[in-house]
């Protein structure tokens, strides 16, 4: 057995109720050693091409991080992964909170979930042994209930419930799924697979100590220790604490980057209303942390004057419930939040598929009797309000909503399709990529849809004596970058920096844990894994570990016929901000074009099809990937 | 001097206030003012100064002056 895991995958299948566990060997686990490539093994070797998102046939892959429980600030997630119904491609989200270190400590490494259960279901897994009881009584529940519910019937009130909620029963193509009420696998719809297959929750209590499989403890505990002191003083993990992730609203507008009505312009005019300083002394009430983590960034809030049960909203959702849909009030945000905690559909496609509702709307696109009689317009908090439940139930105009912007735009027709701001057919993060390119780049090439966690972002590598820069140079980067250029050194720096997020996907550690966004240095996340697992890995290794999975989630998508012309950005992105520091300027295309042509090459990937050559996929040790894409 | 203390910069100052006031005699450059509070320049990317954006390296400021400063920002 592999130092570090438990080497144990649970397979659920829940037409049939049968449950197995099947035991991992070192070699195997040295390649795909967790999270988004473990997930992306049995994805690609168990889903067949063309399968129907919401049918028995997806396969459900919940996976942890190689890392994932160890007492490594940071190390908390774990991956929710299948054929995507929002995308059509290789689906992906991470979550941290306490679900996946209870799930090692449980004895499991994954879960894989196959067929459809004939009535509702939930799993219950404990210490090595797992069993589906009936959901029928939780179904179309809140989160709330049925989670009290859980903890009431198994007896146990630590029992870390993940569960999908009433957007997720009614196949919200971003329908998510949370854990403990306030971690999200946001993106990708995950919780629709889920609620396709009528299973409502995986209820999970271990005992283990993560501690106890560990190559070198002493070392690994040592480490966690200093990077805890670390966590608490570096700079950027403090300001993490300090404000949380909302603290980005007021730098991002500064700089002319707050994407504001739709992404039409950078500047809000209502920042006041939304910034942290009005989130602080109108809605916060404290501050929270996932499993072992001393960044501690996550906020609790009131909603309506009393305590949210869902947690706070992320910068994200401040972004696209607030600027984005023009609303200046921090209340209404956290209102939007808690509803769409409540029904459990992704916050950033929800608020993003309104905002572009919002635009057709005053371009007279559709109107009042398209909407239900809302007056959908931007900076009408009650009618962005009143849309989130309308699209959790399917009801009326909310049902065409449901199906994301890109099908809702193919419905509206017209000018409707510009406005729908998406990659492969995912809405964009609130990170405005005319103000950093490689970001950009990101948007398009990530084979989830637009992704904001894909790379570092450029304006953190722009300055040489930066403290991120200087974290990034461990990392191997070797000068700093303008942020709004694409040349040969940014294609550098964002193929080792893809890598290496990949590789915190893989490992389980969160994006707000390592250089160069943050406190833990490279040489600190090698020495972790030498001391998990005794392996004697250095940083190539690691990064070669993303690099698999990346590339294997790319076959997965060749398969089902995406390739370069689906790397694409949405129009809006090469025309020029209406205001704020870089008005007028949009992404320059032609520019764009050949640095998607330089990281192909980078990367070892066709230049024409933007596909994994053979021969890459061998250098990977990916021979059968390369024998199921059929690459020459 | 008002100076407001975006992102990580509070960490600088002794309990981490929110802004800070800088007794300033005569105008002075901006960057040297804050290497003098031993804030790190290299991680300001933002300055702004009485609501206008403005370059670091070109920033001069005097004692009326409003300030504010952010570090660039990702993730979230």
């Amino acid at each position: 057995m592999p130092y570090g895991s438990t080497a144990k995958v649970l397979r659920v299948n829940l037409t049939t109720r049968k449950i197995e566990v099947e035991e991992l060997s070192e070699a195997f686990y040295r390649l795909y050693p967790g999270g988004k490539a473990l997930a992306g093994y049995f994805m690609l070797k168990e889903i067949p091409p063309h399968t129907e998102p919401l049918s028995p046939e997806n396969v459900l892959v919940i996976a942890n991080g190689l890392l994932t429980g160890s007492p490594v600030s940071t190390a908390t997630r774990y991956v929710v992964s299948a054929r995507s119904p929002l995308t059509g491609g290789y689906g992906e989200s991470e979550a941290g909170g306490f679900w996946g270190p209870e799930l090692k400590m449980a004895g499991f490494e994954a879960i894989i979930i196959t067929g459809k259960a004939a009535e509702p279901a939930y799993l219950w897994i404990q210490d090595g042994q797992a069993e589906l009881r009936s959901a029928k009584h939780l179904w179309g529940r809140t989160p709330v209930d049925v989670q009290n519910d859980i903890r009431a019937e198994l007896g146990d009130d630590k029992v870390r419930v993940l569960q999908i909620g009433p957007a997720g029963e009614n196949l919200v193509r971003y329908a998510n799924i949370t854990n403990d009420l306030r971690h999200f696998n946001g993106r990708n719809g995950m919780g629709a697979v889920m609620g396709s297959k009528n299973l409502r929750a995986v209820a999970v209590r271990g005992h283990s100590r993560y501690l106890s499989l560990a190559h070198d403890a002493p070392a690994l505990q040592a480490l966690g220790k200093r990077l805890s002191q670390e966590a608490v003083k570096h700079p950027l993990s403090w300001d993490l604490q300090q404000r949380g992730t909302p603290g980005l609203v007021e730098p991002l507008n500064t700089g002319g980057m707050l994407p504001t009505r739709n992404f039409k312009q950078g500047v809000f005019e209502g920042v006041d209303g939304i910034k942290w300083e009005a989130y602080e002394k109108q809605i916060f009430t404290a501050k929270r942390s996932c499993y072992a983590c001393a960044v501690r960034c996550k906020r609790e809030v009131a909603v309506e004057g009393k305590p949210s049960e869902y947690g706070g909203p992320e910068y994200e959702t401040v972004g696209v419930f607030g600027s984005d849909c023009g609303v200046d009030d921090i209340q209404a945000v956290a209102k939007a939040n808690e509803l769409c905690n409540e029904y459990l559909m992704d916050t950033i496609s929800a608020g993003a598929t309104i905002a572009f509702a919002m635009e057709c709307f005053e371009h007279g696109l559709i109107g009042l009797k398209d909407t239900d009689g809302i007056d959908l317009r931007f900076g009408n908090a009650e009618a962005m309000l009143s849309m989130i439940g309308k699209i959790a139930r399917r009801e009326g105009f909310g049902n065409l909503l449901a199906e994301g912007s890109r099908r809702a735009a193919e419905k509206i027709g017209g000018e409707a399709p510009f406005f729908a701001i998406q990659v492969k057919g995912q809405e964009l993060p609130m990170h405005e990529p005319r103000g950093k390119y490689n970001v950009g780049l990101g948007y398009a090439i990530s084979e989830i849809g637009a992704d904001h966690l894909l790379v570092a972002h450029d304006t953190m590598l722009a300055n040489p004596e930066s403290v991120s820069f200087k974290g990034a140079q461990g990392l191997g980067l070797q000068s700093a970058q303008p942020a709004r250029v694409f040349n040969e050194e940014k294609t550098s720096h964002f193929y080792t920096l893809e890598r290496w997020t990949s590789f915190e996907k893989v490992s389980g550690l969160c994006f707000f844990g390592p250089v160069p966004r943050s406190f833990m240095q490279a040489a600190d996340v090698v020495e972790g894994v030498r001391a998990a697992t005794g392996w004697d890995v250095d940083l190539d290794e690691l990064l070669t570990m993303g690099e698999r999975a990346t590339n294997m989630a790319r076959v997965f998508n060749a398969r089902e016929g995406f390739s370069r012309k689906d790397d694409v950005l949405p129009g809006r992105l090469f025309q020029g901000l209406e205001n704020g520091a870089i008005q007028g300027q949009g992404i320059p295309r032609e520019d764009f074009e050949q640095a998607l042509t330089r990281i192909y090459q980078a990367k070892g990937w066709d230049e024409q099809t933007g596909m994994p050559t053979r021969e890459r996929l061998e250098a990977l040790s990916l021979e059968w990937a390369a024998d199921l894409m059929g690459a020459g | 001097m008002k100076l407001f203390l975006g992102g990580q910069f509070s960490l600088y100052i002794p309990g981490h206030p929110p802004s800070v006031d800088v007794a300033l005699n005569e105008s002075a450059r901006l960057s040297e003012v804050l290497l003098g509070l031993g804030i790190p320049v290299a991680d300001i990317h933002l300055v702004v100064v009485n609501g206008q954006l403005v370059e670091m390296e070109e920033a001069v400021v005097s004692d009326q002056d409003e300030v504010k400063i952010f570090p660039p920002v990702g993730g979230g």
